[in-house]
């Protein structure tokens, strides 16, 4: 009986209750939190379910799955290493059809004008007291895309990758409630009324030559974009090619939803007390959100400028899908106008500026990356 | 080569963040418009060899 309890009293003192912090019942609220918004709200259940058992996961102390030598630690190698977004932008290259953008290539230019609130939520984080490289990190949530985000993070900033990480996939879930008021208040209803014209068919040829020598002249001009472009366009032209289906496949399909559950549960993992529960969270946050509007007007506010240029023929709501959340911007383009327009179409107009929204991303994560690791 | 290794020290404070979001904004569009410029060329050239192609194929079938 006294062995009993003896071994009854080492087990409860060895127990989570005992080394249970604030910061961690703080941190599992907020993986219920995130958990309920995945299942029962549906907000990119794909990758916030991963991320909330992650941070669920790491918050239950003396576990030691994120110790040295745990499950977590090894898993992690992913993120540390800048493998896991690499992965994904293969899959996301392998699933993105290129057509919309080829056949209306002056749609690319929304892409790189969506990019404005990466560099506002610089200038921002900057004047908030964050460090070059931090700020760089922080405004790439502008861009709206989660695995370029969390590449940059780990280049430049890795102790902000978790607050990053959170909030870009937060936001580009919430993409439908965030960008419908920033389109109307920046067009009229006249603007939304604008039918564009069908776009042409795009041949094979261009399919398959366009990732080739984009690869090659990104990689050439920007090198450090390399490992993003250049996996999706292999991905691409997997797909394009026609000769590799099953590889396609496999990027689309068990590739993409493996490292998907790898790099969520990763990004979780990252959400210690210690490293999450900060006031700096709150600021990127919230410098997030001011990225993220400020791409959408940048974007459609563009859109402006090619209407006027084109005299009319091009829908300025287009340009809000130049952030890269592909291809949800696009639907929210379509849901937009569909709400006032029954009758019009403008979602494969909306993919070429969303598909040319990643390209500029990546290439503003580039150029951030040149300029600040020398 | 001192000057390209120092790159990131000259951007510091907020005057340093606009400078570093203006030069990265402009290689974007710089970037962009060169891939938007590619794509052109590469409809042009695929337009000309299918048109080349289709026109041999039909002096073949006349000859």
């Amino acid at each position: 009986m006294e062995l009993y309890i003896s071994a009854l009293k080492g087990v409860i003192d060895q127990s989570g209750f005992i080394a249970l912090s604030g910061g961690n019942l703080i941190m599992l609220l907020v993986s219920f939190v995130l958990l309920y918004l995945a299942i029962v709200k549906g907000f990119e259940p794909l990758l916030l379910l991963p991320i909330a058992f992650g941070c669920l996961l790491v918050n239950l102390p003396l576990s030691g799955i994120i110790d040295q030598g745990g499950f977590l630690y090894f898993v992690k190698f992913g993120i540390d290493h800048e493998l896991y977004p690499i992965i994904i932008f293969m899959g996301i290259g392998a699933l993105t059809d290129f057509g919309p953008l080829l056949a209306n290539p002056i749609t690319f230019m929304l892409g790189a004008a969506a990019q404005l609130g990466v560099f506002i939520a610089v200038i921002g984080a900057m004047t908030m007291g964050f460090s070059i490289q931090e700020a760089a990190g922080i405004g790439i949530i502008g861009g709206a895309d989660g695995p370029t985000a969390i590449y940059l993070c780990a280049k430049l900033a890795k102790d902000i990758l978790p607050a990053v990480a959170v909030a870009a996939y937060s936001y580009m879930s919430l993409v439908p409630l965030i960008q419908p008021p920033v389109i109307r208040f920046l067009t009229t209803k006249e603007d939304r009324a604008i039918k564009m014209e069908q776009l042409r068919p795009v041949s094979r040829s261009e399919r398959i030559l366009f990732p080739i020598v984009s690869t090659v002249a990104c990689g050439l001009v920007l090198p450090a974009s390399v490992p993003l472009i250049g996996m999706l366009m292999f991905g691409n032209l997997l797909r394009e090619c026609g000769c590799t289906e099953r590889l396609s496949l496999a990027a689309q399909n068990e590739v993409l939803n493996a490292t998907t559950i790898f790099l969520g549960i990763s990004v979780g993992a990252t959400m210690n007390a210690d490293s999450f529960l900060r006031i700096e969270t709150m600021m990127i946050i919230c410098l997030g959100l001011v990225a993220f509007i400020f791409s959408t007007a940048g974007g459609v506010i563009f859109g402006q400028a090619m209407k006027v240029f084109t005299k009319g023929k091009v829908n300025p709501i287009i340009g809000a899908a130049g952030v890269s959340a592909v291809p949800m911007a696009a639907r929210v383009c379509q849901k937009v106008v569909q709400k006032e327009f029954p009758g019009s179409y403008i979602l494969m107009h909306a993919m070429g500026p969303n598909v040319a929204g990643v390209i500029g991303t990546a290439v503003a994560a580039g150029a951030m990356l040149t300029l600040l690791t020398r | 080569m001192s000057e390209v290794i120092s790159l990131s020290a000259h951007f510091s404070g907020p005057s340093g963040a606009l400078i570093m979001s203006f030069i990265s904004l402009s290689i974007v569009f710089l970037v962009i418009i060169g891939l938007m410029l590619m794509m052109v060329v590469i409809h042009k050239l695929v337009s000309a060899s299918i048109s080349v192609k289709s026109s041999k194929n039909s002096s073949g079938e006349s000859n």
